[in-house]
């Protein structure tokens, strides 16, 4: 079926807007896509997979899941790549994979769920930083673990709103758009949320002070 | 029963600690932020909680993401079964939370209700005038075996024969000038007997032949092989009732019998054929266009709250 929007000019033309590289090259290659490019959709798949991943993995504790939550929303962002209207592709195609997380996590039923093991392996490590003292990339470690178990064990939608505000940077009001709750709503997630936190790493808090 | 409020340790502790949480986010503002800043000041409590807000805050800001596990490039059969074809669309703007489905679903399932309503309405397609199908009737209704058209010899008072003299209300079913004129027919050379025949003078027997009717002669005569001219039509009513002669084509029974108004009104309501069919508007197409309307609408209601309960699963 065709779209009958002016797709050779549609596309660009809206894009005007951000004039970085990166965005012109997402535009062309959603572009090349339109036209039946499937290597032009992979270069951004390739592009933003570890991006859409570390979102999502966040969000979604259960491994397995959260891949799955991914996966489907690259296949989702394929399908309607022509409801694209810029001018963000990045943006765009963050939303997709919010809700695609919010998606997974109403549909789930609520299991135990062993969130991340390589992070209660003591072999992975988060990526080095300047510190190169074993103790302290130890303490960093086992913090990590620590609050990743945390926020698994909160509820979704703490743990959403907390992600999107901490980690991604969005405002209440763009959380709000996201999630489709009100900004009222937004703030009460996320300040139910690090209470919640607070109340599970109790014992643990000395980590976090040292 | 109104709200009784919570003065419970437990509560208190609990809308500090939201007044903390808001605080450390910076969402309180004027009063409330110099009430909760005055909290923190007395409770030690409320300033730990403050303080381990602030380092969750930041290490939650600061967590790294686990590796990927998974490369994420579609395939070429990803893509064929992801390419967008017809079908799928039409899916999807069923399926659509914000799509027209639902607005049109409405206004189709409204439509369908207000055709129903309006059909079931009387005096809708003009209905009203036709409750008494026998006069607005413009053709007659087919008379069926045993009524008027004399196809049962010997049966002068509801089946009279070719010749016999029938009651008034005999060309009632004819027409509107049959109704309005009671008047007999009767064989050529018979004697024409009315109601009131007796303060008439005496008969004619000639009778004279109408003009013929391309109705009455189209008509057949079900249940008889012989087909009286007749009454069968409201040309022929009409005919009678301007003409005042009796028409008619056999002569068995020339003899003269006279109805009585009593037994013949009885016997017409008893030979009269029901509401005439081809008189009544048709009422099926409107009927059945309102209720296709309404399937249709409650359909696509249906199949947008499937679809989107689907793809929430």
């Amino acid at each position: 079926m065709d779209d009958p929007r002016p797709r050779s000019s549609g596309v660009v033309a809206r894009a005007a807007g951000p004039d970085d590289a990166t965005a012109r090259r997402d535009h062309v290659l959603v572009e090349r896509a339109l036209d039946g490019d499937l290597g032009a959709f992979n270069q951004l798949v390739e592009a933003y997979q570890d991006l859409c991943h570390a979102l999502v993995a966040r969000m979604v504790p259960d491994p397995d899941q959260a891949s799955d939550a991914v996966q489907e929303a690259f296949f989702s962002a394929y399908r309607n790549l022509r409801s694209y209207h810029g001018p963000s592709f990045r943006g765009w195609l963050t939303r997709i994979a919010i809700n695609a997380a919010m998606d997974l996590q109403r549909a789930r039923k609520r299991r135990p769920v062993s969130p991340y093991p390589e992070l209660d392996d003591d072999s992975w490590q988060p990526p080095a930083g300047s510190e190169s003292d074993p103790e302290v990339i130890a303490t960093t470690g086992e913090r990590q673990r620590a609050l990743v178990q945390a926020m698994s064990a909160i509820a979704p939608d703490q743990r959403t709103a907390i992600v999107l505000f901490d980690v991604e940077g969005y405002d209440y009001a763009e959380i709000a758009g996201m999630t489709g709750v009100s900004l009222g709503t937004v703030k009460s997630r996320i300040h139910r949320g690090r209470l919640a936190l607070r109340a599970l790493l109790a014992d643990r808090m000395e980590l976090f002070r040292s | 029963m109104g709200h009784v409020p919570d003065h419970t340790p437990a509560a208190a502790a609990v809308e500090h600690a939201a007044m903390i949480a808001a605080l450390d986010a910076g969402d309180l503002a004027g009063d409330e932020r110099d009430r909760a800043a005055r909290l923190v000041d007395r409770c030690a409590g409320c300033a730990a909680l403050l303080g381990d807000l602030a380092i969750i805050r930041t290490a939650t800001a600061t967590l790294p993401a686990p590796p990927r596990r998974r490369d994420y490039r579609l395939s070429d059969a990803d893509a064929a079964r992801l390419r967008p074809s017809a079908w799928r669309s039409v899916i999807g703007w069923l399926g659509a939370p914000r799509s027209t489905v639902r607005p049109l679903a409405g206004g189709l399932a409204a439509l369908g209700i207000a055709g129903l309503l309006l059909t079931a309405t009387p005096g809708f397609l003009g209905q009203a005038t036709t409750s008494v199908p026998t006069i607005a009737a413009p053709v007659a209704a087919p008379v069926g075996a045993g009524s008027l058209n004399g196809a049962a010899p010997g049966n002068a008072g509801l089946n009279p024969a070719p010749g016999t003299a029938v009651a008034p209300a005999a060309t009632a079913s004819a027409g509107p000038a049959a109704v309005s004129a009671p008047l007999a027919t009767s064989a050529p050379g018979g004697p024409v007997t009315t109601p009131n025949a007796a303060a008439r003078p005496a008969p004619s027997p000639v009778a004279v032949e109408p003009p013929p009717s391309p109705l009455a002669v189209a008509l057949p005569a079900p249940g008889g092989p012989a087909t009286s001219p007749e009454l069968t039509g409201p040309a022929a009513g009409a005919t009678a009732g301007t003409s005042g002669f009796a028409t008619g084509a056999g002569a068995a029974d020339s003899g003269s019998k006279v109805a009585p108004p009593e037994a013949s009104s009885a016997q017409r309501n008893a030979s009269l054929p029901p509401a005439s069919g081809p008189a009544t508007p048709d009422r099926t197409l409107p009927l059945v266009l309102s209720l296709a309307l309404l399937v249709a609408g409650v359909g696509l209601l249906v199949t947008n709250r499937v679809l989107r309960g689907r793809a929430r699963r």
